[in-house]
């Protein structure tokens, strides 16, 4: 081991082996696969992302959102192995979560670039969420998760959002959500007692009526804790009078390549199980 | 520890000139403030060990027989899990078929036909999978356009049917719905591909008897799988994956007392809140 | 100098003196690697505690792009792994190369080039990401114009590394040298094979996690690993003024880890949309590190053996054997979660994020801060200012990689298993995980405190501020006197074998 030939030769063929048996063997593998078709009038699968979708994919890799959510279903037999020894219970979580109706395979991903499969499961799997959510769900969430889910530890992308001066009438695109969330956009918002107090001095009788027309509760006796406390939930659930919440740009695209991930359900012959 | 005498520094015996222990003519150039930190750093190496070397005790025996093993086991896994490097398989769940030359063994669906049994399966299902939109008490979220489960005419009232409600979330239901006197445009995502039969009627069931909901008490189960099933077969083409939903307007055209054929007729359905 | 100096120390003034040769000779460029490595250290404590808190506080700086998770993740580890890792790792490369060759380094400025580069290249990579070029390809986030650096600041210093190793004056080739070598040849390879297969000429859908998985674990494996190990091999001995063990166990431990290490990597991709064939290629691949493992352990714990009362004293042998204790345990570790039956559970989850961090923290930056302990002084001429400070030093890194590595392995794996367990509604995984989260944030939080105070000690040593040298080093405690018996056996080293010298 005193001559550097012979370290250098077997550094080399070492390093070469790893690189032909686990680069480019499955290159040879299944750097041409095309895309799959029943007969020629039936549109092919995969299809490649475009426009708005893919603008959405950028957004998607730049803000690292693979790094909590993988895009790949696995087989309906994987997991807890211990509980099923035979592979026929198919305890696999993926598919009985809902996250897809099959695995996924290498064809899923022909027009992918980069692969995003991820590694992490600090969220849900996100192969086929365009099956399972609403573009409007998708926007709230993006804007700010715990408007949804009080538990969740995503972020709030509210950057993504921009607050304007409603003129004219409320615009379409502004998102469903009560001042709680609007507020302060990305945070959660409620009012410090004086505030309310203020509040209530200034525009009390309007809410009040307002909630007795929408909630049709019969309240006489305001001064309860039970019935303040009720009040200002209904107000915080009602949307902010001159402002609203819009999407960007970004977050048209993000949701437009989200709800473009339906990667495991189109049944293709080398996904039976 | 560092003042211990090296006594293996022969080997630099026959150095090359320049290492003359009196400073050579390179070393005696530099000015007297250098020459101060040479003469600093020399101290510090002169208690510093040589370099170090090896020793040559023999590899034990069991280490080598370990080796041994390991290699063997290696070549033995290899060979029996990687399916002839197919790039069609991917699992190996598969792999066993591939070896055993079999193919895996179907278990039928659990077809539970209790109302116990059903809201088992059931409560998991919808707080995995609905709960986040409709909220885990079934009280809906008005902002977003989501109606409530708890009271609902649709679930348990005058315009609740199995054969509706099959339909609701085998192709997922689209555009405004009236429920309990308001409106609410939202987007119900198809469950047919995402749920088997006997869970859609479990999470059916399970929304049907909880909160103030009270459907099949002391009654057998108004749905079973047998009821999705029909559900399914009766439209045959349509798809389940969340692109062909229902509006209301074609809901209410199939009346409530229907059933498709093969499922049990609604006759004990007819239920109040 | 008029003195009469016994035969022996004559020569003993002799290797001394050609040591202040050629460390004097590299101060320049190791001492730019060091420093520079150490500045993204802190900048990578710093992101890395920001990730950790939004985490489990969602609403921490939730407000800006830039600041986000995702990007901060990125970021993060661009920062510790090609700023902090990798500068310090060429830093021992040069400074280890030129020890053992017996040679000085020629023309060090090109170093400095080298050193430029490569930081103008962490800067591009951590800006680019917080400010959304981010590529979202794990370990190689960096941005595409970032690429280029990489290559020209690795190729500069592999280029000097093997022209000091062919001026060697030393013939007898020691193990601390293999790996180098094998390591600064196999990284640009590694590195531009990845970035060619997955951003220049993109390959095909799946093909590109491959190119990745294979990238990320030889990232550890054959570049970090590699001259942590090495580094390892030149500390212990070094300080305990022994030979390694068995030099049989070192040329088994060299070629089992060049043979096997690089096949490993694909097992992270288990249950995933690629051959099955590929992830029971790597899982043999992990399972075979045991071999070199095994014996590197063996030698490293033969060498110790009857000196760990040393670790009292010394920080630089402290530290290097804490880390090379964390090598054997990760790779065990490493070996066992490859398997698809522990990696069903495992993957997906923190208990892989527990690991990597033994890994690379636990093992690669404890050997790397023996390894300033031991080196800094010898460049700089000066004490480490207050053995106080070394030892808050040790202890946050120690008791924090240690809290954190116990935290994300335990929640981790019940997190697998429960995301493994579809009756589980996701919240309750999300509610379960946060305790074992925060903890995580203590731990991030102990480790970035010592990096701090690492960050002081060496900013007085190289500033000149603290205590000249004359007497001996800076020790957690003075040695007892050492009696005859405990001196190191004259006979022992005789028997090694007399090396020649090239003319």
């Amino acid at each position: 081991m005193d001559r550097g030939m012979i370290l250098f030769i077997g550094v080399l063929l070492t390093f070469t082996s790893s690189w032909l048996g686990l680069v480019l063997f499955p290159f040879w593998q299944l750097q041409n696969q095309p895309a799959f078709q029943t007969s020629p009038e039936e549109e092919p699968y995969p299809r490649p992302l475009q426009g708005l979708a893919w603008t959405g994919m950028k957004v998607y890799q730049k803000n690292g959102c693979m790094y909590c959510h993988s895009q790949q279903i696995r087989s309906e037999r994987f997991g807890n192995w211990w509980e099923d020894p035979t592979g026929i219970m198919r305890t696999g979580g993926d598919i009985r979560r809902g996250w897809g109706t099959r695995r996924n395979v290498p064809r899923d991903y022909i027009y992918d670039s980069p692969t995003m499969l991820g590694t992490m499961r600090t969220g849900p799997d996100l192969a086929n969420i365009g099956s399972r959510y609403s573009a409007t769900w998708q926007h709230i969430h993006t804007y700010n998760p715990r408007a949804l889910n009080s538990w969740s530890i995503m972020p709030s992308f509210a950057f993504m959002y921009r607050k304007e001066r409603i003129v004219g009438s409320r615009s379409e695109k502004a998102l469903p959500l009560g001042r709680e969330w609007t507020v302060r956009p990305g945070y959660r918002w409620r009012p410090s007692p004086n505030e309310w107090a203020a509040i209530l001095q200034q525009s009390g009788d309007q809410i009040k009526a307002r909630f007795l027309r929408e909630s049709g509760q019969p309240i006489s006796d305001w001064t309860t804790p039970e019935t303040q406390q009720q009040l200002l939930e209904f107000w915080l659930a009602t949307p902010e009078e001159d402002w609203q919440i819009l999407p960007t740009e970004e977050a048209e695209a993000l949701v437009a390549y989200l709800l473009s991930l339906r990667k495991a359900e189109y049944p293709l012959p080398e996904a039976k199980e | 520890m560092n003042n211990s005498h090296d006594d293996n520094d022969i080997v630099k015996s026959n150095q090359p000139g320049n290492f003359h222990p009196s400073l050579d003519s390179e070393m005696s150039e530099p000015a007297d403030e250098e020459r101060d930190t040479i003469q600093r750093m020399l101290d510090v190496l002169a208690r510093e060990h040589a370099e170090p070397r090896d020793g040559f005790e023999p590899v034990p025996f069991w280490v080598a027989a370990i080796f041994g093993a390991l290699l063997a086991w290696g070549g033995y896994y290899l060979g029996t899990n990687s399916a002839d490097f197919r790039p069609d398989v991917y699992d190996r769940s598969d792999l066993r078929q591939v070896s055993s030359g079999g193919s895996a063994v179907s278990v039928p669906d659990p077809d539970p036909q209790t109302v116990p049994e059903l809201i088992k399966i059931g409560e998991q299902k919808y707080a995995a999978i609905c709960a986040s939109c409709h909220q885990p008490h079934g009280q809906g979220n008005l902002a977003q356009g989501i109606p409530p489960l708890d009271g609902s005419e649709w679930v348990v009232g005058e315009q609740a049917s199995p054969a509706r409600l099959a339909r609701i979330l085998l192709y997922g239901l689209t555009g405004p719905i009236t429920v309990k006197g308001r409106t609410y445009n939202g987007l119900m995502p198809a469950q047919g591909n995402v749920l088997k039969d006997y869970e859609i009627a479990a999470v059916l069931t399970y929304i049907r008897n909880s909160w103030n909901n009270n459907a099949d008490k002391d009654k057998p189960p108004a749905i079973t799988a047998a009821t999705i099933k029909a559900a399914r077969a009766i439209h045959g083409n349509r798809k389940t994956n969340g692109t062909q939903p229902y509006t209301v307007k074609e809901l209410i055209q199939i009346p409530t007392d229907y059933a498709d054929p093969g499922a049990t007729p609604p006759t004990a359905t007819k239920d109040k809140k | 100098m008029a003195v009469t100096i016994l035969a022996r120390d004559h020569l003993r003034l002799q290797a001394a003196q050609e040591r202040v040769t050629i460390d004097r000779s590299c101060r320049g460029p190791v001492l730019a690697f060091s420093a520079t490595a150490l500045f993204w250290l802190l900048v990578g404590s710093l992101l890395a505690l920001l990730a950790s808190l939004k985490l489990h506080s969602p609403y921490f700086l939730t407000g800006s792009a830039i600041w986000t998770f995702g990007r901060v993740r990125m970021a993060h580890l661009q920062a510790v792994a090609l700023g902090w890792s990798s500068l310090a790792a060429m830093a021992a490369c040069l400074w280890l190369m030129c020890r053992l060759a017996r040679v000085e380094l020629i023309y060090p400025r090109m170093l400095y080039l080298a050193c430029a580069l490569w930081n103008v290249a962490t800067t591009l990579a951590v800006a680019g990401i917080l400010l959304g070029d981010g590529t979202s390809v794990e370990w190689l986030d960096a941005p595409t114009y970032a690429h280029p650096f990489f290559v020209a600041g690795v190729g500069l210093v592999t280029a000097w590394v093997v022209a000091t190793f062919r001026r060697r004056r030393e013939a007898h080739v020691y193990v601390t040298q293999w790996y180098i070598l094998a390591a600064v040849f196999w990284f640009p390879w590694l590195y531009t094979v990845a970035t060619l297969m997955i951003f220049w000429i993109p390959a095909t859908g799946v093909i590109q996690p491959v190119v990745n998985w294979w990238f990320n674990h030889n990232f550890l494996g054959l570049w970090l690993t590699p001259i942590g190990v090495g580094t390892a091999y030149y500390i212990i001995p070094k300080i305990l003024g022994r030979p390694i063990h068995s030099y049989y166990l070192s040329i088994t431990g060299f070629w089992a880890l060049a043979l096997f290490y690089s096949w490993a990597g694909i097992h992270h991709l288990i249950g995933g949309p690629i051959p099955a064939w590929l992830a029971t290629a790597s899982t043999v691949g992990s399972m075979m590190m045991f071999i070199p493992v095994i014996a590197v352990a063996i030698n490293h714990h033969m060498t110790m053996i009857g000196h760990f009362h040393r670790l009292k004293y010394s920080p630089a042998l402290r530290f290097t054997v804490f880390g090379a204790i964390a090598y054997t345990a990760v790779s065990f570790q490493g070996s066992i979660e490859s398997l698809k039956d522990f990696s069903e559970v495992a993957h997906f989850t923190h208990y892989t994020v527990g690991h990597a961090h033994l890994g690379a923290y636990g093992f690669v930056a404890m050997i790397f801060f023996g390894l300033y302990y031991y080196m800094i002084p010898r460049l700089t001429g000066r004490e480490w200012y207050s053995s106080k400070l070394i030892r808050l030093h040790f202890w946050c890194s120690a008791v924090g990689i240690t809290l954190y590595f116990t935290a994300l392995s335990i929640g981790g794996w019940w997190q697998g298993r429960m995301l493994n367990n579809p009756n589980v509604p996701f919240a309750n995984i999300i509610m379960y995980i946060q305790p074992y989260l925060a903890l995580r944030s203590v731990a991030g939080t102990m480790m970035t405190i010592g990096h701090i105070a690492f960050a002081i000690l060496f900013i007085i040593n190289l500033a000149g501020w603290g205590r000249q040298r004359s007497g001996g080093p800076t020790l957690f405690a003075q040695p007892p006197q050492l009696t005859p018996s405990e001196l190191p056996k004259a006979d022992s080293l005789m028997n090694a074998p007399v090396t020649q010298l090239q003319p």
